[in-house]
């Protein structure tokens, strides 16, 4: 039986709350003047905390591929076969709206071309390693749920037995279309090769139409009101557009916030728990690191980069991720992107997968074996190849 | 009613979930399913910590969700969509955890969790930095505060995976298990007492220092 003499239970009581960040005010205080003082107060506060640390080797269980439809199975036979109710949706609408998937295409067919340029691969050889053990059905369902809406609701509305068929089709049609972006890429590797530019772009009008759109609709509306006129008066003055497209894209693009539920967080308050406990409001207060942590709030990236600056360095490396740092965090397109270096590079595919779970570490170091690779990676680098791009006048 | 019109207004544009509710409450085409889907790895990893057996965790999801279905048209948004759904899960577990001490179980083993558990593909991938004999050790410490856990009472055990991997507050807690943040506050001291005393030699065995860090920019 443990030996616990040094804390009543009240003050324990208080310990794991101040522990947990739900401690605060004038028996915070007095708490803390506690654990000054206390030598055993401390190695108390110490072993619970090691105590709940160790929670963390409990294995974390997945519902089976098609709990979903298991779930709907159960329902009413009339629920169960209403048009539409096997809609499962893809998660990665954090991105928002059809012209980010616009975007999204446009990028994917420069990276796509560019990687399979790359390794001299044929149409069709580019389809990602199916699962050991995966079903057919399982099998479906995951190239369902990457479907547009539109497409998927058609395919939920045929009767059943109709709807292998249709997916097999549609298999077929995303075969060709990819062989035809690959030979399109082919024939045109990237944005300017229309235009190959003979100098660094100076104005916005000067940019291929997949880079206008993508700097309109993609990175302009993640910008603030300061970055906005820099971009501006860039274009206006013909100088330095492109560096400032690669800074702003960096800083705007390159950290995607984590997939829904969860999705950007912008303030402390939405930090995970396991987040706070690392740097307690009270400990920020105190060390005068809350007001210029509160400053960064409401906006993604700057608020979870700034948090992560405040947690002591040693303990950066135990935070929960804050923003998409596995794979799974990722849309498709990059994930593809993430396999590709995989096969490449299969030391540098260890290293990213041992950064995985940690954020903003795996998301930079995936950016950095894009570049070295000569990858772009889908929304989150501007479309083209890099080095078009390096032209840092 | 006016005011419970514009609070459950403010809490819909607050919580997209809320908005979700509503959709499946109108029987909107596929907003159980997606609810299904946005809550099914939550609700199933958080039944699987509470009862420790996977099959059992995925039922009792399902039956969670069933539950919400069936009292969609009741439903009026009061707080956070995560809240209401996980007072049902509650219930739930706490039933089921109840009904298991009447007619006690063999608990599983965390190595064999059923399909729940990590699948081939996952057993295979290598524990980054670990050899065999650390993966062996690693899966005794997993096995260790299972057991840790099942010597807490439901309540207790439920706040703590509340508060753990829910990330929940007090006062949300407080909220799913209809008690006050005071007894939440006790629950969750008492809780923690507890699972020290059942793992003190492997407290002290986690004196190892923090793995090094590669610094960012």
């Amino acid at each position: 039986m443990a030996k616990e003499p040094h804390l009543t239970e009240r003050e324990r009581a208080d310990l794991v709350a101040y522990l947990d960040g739900e401690l605060g005010g004038e028996a915070a205080r007095a708490l803390e003047a506690k654990l000054n003082l206390s030598p055993e107060a401390r190695a108390e506060a110490d072993s619970l905390k090691r105590t709940w640390d160790l929670l963390d080797f409990l294995p974390r269980a997945e519902p089976s591929p098609r709990f979903t439809e298991r779930t709907l199975s159960r329902l009413s036979p009339v629920s169960a076969v209403r048009p539409g109710a096997l809609a499962v949706p893809a998660w990665h609408r954090w991105a928002g709206g059809a012209l980010w998937a616009v975007a999204v295409v446009a990028a994917f067919v420069a990276g796509w071309a560019g990687y399979n340029l790359l390794a001299g691969r044929e149409p069709g050889e580019n389809r990602r390693p199916q699962a050991a053990g995966e079903d057919p059905e399982t099998r479906d369902q995951k190239f369902l749920d990457r479907l547009p809406a539109r497409v998927r609701e058609e395919v939920q509305r045929l009767p059943a037995e109709q709807r292998p068929a249709r997916l097999a089709q549609l298999r077929r049609e995303e075969e060709q279309q990819r062989g035809e972006w690959l030979r399109h890429a082919r024939q045109q590797p990237n944005p300017w090769a229309a235009a190959p530019p003979t100098r660094a772009p100076s104005h916005l009008n000067e940019l291929p139409p997949e880079v206008q759109t993508f700097v309109k609709e993609v990175l302009a509306p993640r910008l603030t009101a300061e970055e906005k006129e820099n971009l501006q008066n860039a274009d206006k003055k013909g100088e330095g557009l492109p560096r400032v497209l690669v800074e702003l894209t960096e800083r705007r693009l390159s950290l995607p916030p984590l997939p829904p539920p969860r999705g950007p967080i912008l303030h402390y308050k939405d930090l995970p728990q396991e987040a706070k406990r690392h740097a307690p409001r009270l400990t920020l207060e105190k060390t005068m690191k809350w007001e210029p942590l509160k400053a960064r709030e409401g906006r993604w990236p700057d608020f979870a980069l700034a948090f992560v600056e405040v947690v002591p360095a040693g303990q950066r490396y135990n935070l929960p991720p804050l923003g998409a740092a596995r794979p799974s965090d990722f849309s498709p397109e990059v994930q593809a992107v993430i396999d590709k270096l995989r096969q490449l590079s299969p030391p540098e595919g260890e290293e990213l997968h041992k950064a995985e779970g940690h954020w903003p570490r795996y998301p930079r170091l995936l950016l950095e074996l894009a570049r070295k690779h000569h990858l772009a990676v889908p929304g989150m680098t501007l479309p083209g190849p890099r080095e078009l791009w390096e032209h840092r006048n | 009613v006016a005011a419970t019109g514009e609070t459950s207004k403010q809490l819909a544009l607050r919580d997209p979930d809320v908005r979700l509710m509503l959709e499946v409450r109108d029987d909107k085409d596929g907003a159980f399913a997606e609810m299904v889907g946005r809550y099914q790895h939550r609700l199933v990893a958080v039944m699987h910590h509470l009862v420790g057996n996977a099959e059992e965790a995925e039922d009792l999801a399902q039956e969670a969700f069933l539950r919400v279905y069936r009292a969609r048209k009741k439903y009026h948004p009061r707080s956070k969509f995560s809240t209401w759904l996980f007072t049902i899960a509650n219930n739930l577990a706490l039933n089921s955890l109840r009904a298991r001490q009447r007619r006690p179980a063999v608990p599983l083993a965390v190595h064999d969790s059923g399909p729940l558990g990590p699948r081939p593909a996952e057993q295979l991938v290598p524990d980054p930095g670990t050899g065999p004999v650390q993966r062996v050790q690693k899966d005794e410490l997993a096995a260790q505060v299972r057991q840790a856990l099942e010597t807490l009472n439901e309540r207790q055990r439920m706040a703590v995976v509340l508060n753990k991997f829910e990330d929940m507050n007090y006062a949300e807690i407080a909220e799913v298990m209809g008690l006050t943040t005071k007894a939440v506050k006790s629950l969750l001291s008492r809780a923690r007492v507890n699972l020290r005393a059942a793992l003190l030699g492997y407290v002290s065995m986690q004196g190892e220092p923090v793995p090094e860090e590669t610094e960012e920019e």
